[in-house]
């Protein structure tokens, strides 16, 4: 049997896994909030603004009207997406490795890896499936949710907004964004799965990585952790996801897309080597 | 006759600080063809054997061989000719019957009409869209059988695979076992439900304390040398007949007691039943039965775990 058949079969396992469903719901319904209040708060014309103060004249109050430089709350896709993908490949990072710990901690709680085990019992080839899978689902279902932000985003700007700049180059652009921030999600979910086939458990796999957030916040705050958590996996999924490191105080000091991608691709290596390794020796009830 | 199953010297420890030998050298050969029973209390290494014999676990020491190949070395290359699920069949419950074998066939490249072939033999079509968390355990156990015949395997291991069946689902176990043996594959069975063993299995090994004790066909190991006999006293009507066999039994050194059913039970080998009848008849008591009780292979169990009940 191809080994891409069992990446299928760990891939449609993945997708159908009601987790992984609900997950994906979920984010297409704040995708969806997050629009309908946009589209509340959309100018439809950037009309300039004026108000009206009292000031104390030589002859006592006077009425005075400001001419304010026109607010221009309308929501405008071409000029916006693009720091929306930065927003959403961060949450992204984070949602996939939601999906990669519940993935194969799931089969450990069911159970279901004795049965898988007496069809396919090269654990690593398994493993590599399973990672592959893992890694294709995450970032599919980052790509959906970006798209479906990106299409409601087009449609709250035609309808109150403005659409301008969206053309062919633009589109290119905003691609490469989405399979950047896809990418980041998906090697989230790497990580997590790997974490995940050590501790067996989805809480203690979200509860690492979490952890390791908010571990690597802390390091970066104090100048002896800084070049630690500038190498921590988190904050270069991170970076990788928000893809825009101009910022030299973002992202504790990472200061290229390059390099937030490799060191992200070394750690994801590392840990889904020591992963498959751990897979391979434990003993399965 | 080729084995189907060789295990030599298999031992298996848990913990390093004060270890513990769940299987403590084993040795088993299991011909090929027909079905085999694996017995033991709990706690004999039974479910630790079967996990090695599929690659679940790593064994300390020892080699088990399953159609000829090293499990240890080669097991892939043998894996679709295998057929087992260990203790409980485990499937994802929010899935259905059907889904769950479709996602095991299409990993090995199975087609769908495998999968419905194995549903139909083990009477899940029916029901194989409802999701398995909704399952009685003997649907999962029936489950388990079905994912199990979908490689079409000539070796099955099946862990207590009568476990949560209703009496009609055993005899359906029973016989589908039998058929499956008949067809020239080879069923390892480990079961608690000796008479099921009895009926089903042409042979049994028994495991104490992770070593086997006994492995042979159901008939050697029921063969044991015969030490009671039944007798039956024409009934004259007081009982005093049969109470005056009973102390002319003992009076010449036998031991007799009541079998609760108008017989008694006489502790005697058969090289000695002639006793009986001549010690009786010299008191001009006539036998209208003398039988000799043979062991169950529950009692023959008892004898070699030495669980309690032992006859």
């Amino acid at each position: 049997m191809t080994f891409l058949a069992l990446v299928a079969t760990e891939l449609r396992r993945f997708e159908l896994r009601r987790a992984v469903r609900w997950m994906v719901v979920l984010g297409l319904l704040i995708v969806v909030v997050v629009n309908v209040v946009q589209l509340a708060r959309s100018e439809v014309s950037a009309a300039s603004a004026t108000s009206e103060h009292i000031v104390q004249g030589p002859n006592g109050p006077v009425p005075v009207r400001i001419a304010h430089d026109a607010e221009d709350r309308r929501v405008r896709v071409g000029r916006t997406f693009e720091q929306t993908i930065r927003g959403l490949g961060i949450g992204l990072v984070m949602f996939g490795v939601l999906l990669g710990s519940t993935f194969i901690a799931a089969e450990f709680g069911a159970s279901g890896l004795s049965t898988q085990l007496i069809f396919e019992p090269r654990r690593v080839r398994l493993y590599v499936a399973k990672t592959l899978a893992v890694f294709i689902g995450a970032a599919v279902s980052a790509a959906i949710i970006i798209v479906w932000a990106g299409l409601l985003q087009l449609l709250v700007s035609a309808l109150r907004g403005s659409t301008a700049g969206v053309d062919a180059g633009w589109l290119g652009e905003r691609a490469t964004d989405v399979v950047r921030a896809s990418s980041a999600c998906g090697l989230g979910a790497v990580c997590a799965t790997a974490v995940a086939s050590i501790a067996r458990r989805t809480v203690v796999a979200v509860g690492v990585l979490y952890g390791l957030t908010a571990g690597t916040g802390f390091l970066g705050g104090v100048t002896w952790g800084e070049p630690l958590a500038r190498v921590s996996p988190m904050n270069t999924l991170f970076g990788m996801g928000y893809g825009d490191l101009n910022d030299p105080e973002g992202f504790f000091g990472l200061r290229t897309l390059t390099g937030a991608v490799t060191i992200s691709l070394v750690w994801v290596l590392v840990v889904s080597v020591i992963g498959a390794w751990w897979f391979e020796r434990r003993e399965i009830r | 006759m080729a084995a189907a199953v060789e295990i030599t010297g298999l031992r298996k420890v848990y913990g390093s600080k004060r270890p513990v030998a769940a299987v403590d050298g084993l040795d088993l050969s299991v011909p090929e063809g027909g079905v085999f029973g694996f017995l033991g209390p709990n706690g004999a290494g039974k479910t630790t054997t079967i996990r090695a014999m599929v690659g679940h676990l790593r064994a300390s020491s020892g080699s088990i061989q399953l159609l000829g190949v090293d499990v240890d070395k080669a097991l892939p290359t043998i894996i679709d000719q295998i057929g087992a699920f260990v203790e409980a069949p485990s499937f994802f419950p929010g899935f259905s019957a059907r889904r769950n074998l479709e996602l095991l066939a299409s990993s090995r490249g199975f087609a769908r009409a495998d999968v419905r072939r194995a549903l139909d033999t083990v009477g899940l079509e029916e029901r194989a869209n409802d999701r398995v968390s909704g399952y009685s355990l003997g649907m999962r156990q029936r489950l388990g059988i079905a994912a199990v015949l979908l490689k079409n395997p000539r070796l099955l291991i099946l862990d207590e695979p009568a476990n949560g069946l209703d009496p009609a689902g055993i005899l359906e176990m029973r016989n589908l076992l039998r058929r499956l043996g008949a067809e020239g594959r080879t069923i390892f069975v480990s079961s608690h439900l000796l008479s099921e063993v009895q009926q089903t299995c042409d042979r049994v090994a028994v495991v104490v304390r992770g070593r086997c004790v006994a492995n042979g066909t159901v008939e050697e190991l029921l063969r044991g040398e015969v030490t009671r006999h039944r007798i039956r006293i024409p009934d004259d009507g007081d009982g005093s007949a049969q109470e005056r066999a009973v102390s002319t039994l003992r009076a010449h050194g036998l031991e007799v007691e009541r079998d609760g059913h108008g017989g008694l039970l006489v502790a005697v080998s058969p090289s000695r039943a002639q006793d009986v009848t001549r010690v009786l008849a010299e008191e001009h008591i006539y036998l209208a039965e003398l039988t000799p009780i043979e062991r169950s292979l529950e009692e023959v169990f008892f004898e070699l775990t030495g669980e309690p009940g032992a006859a």
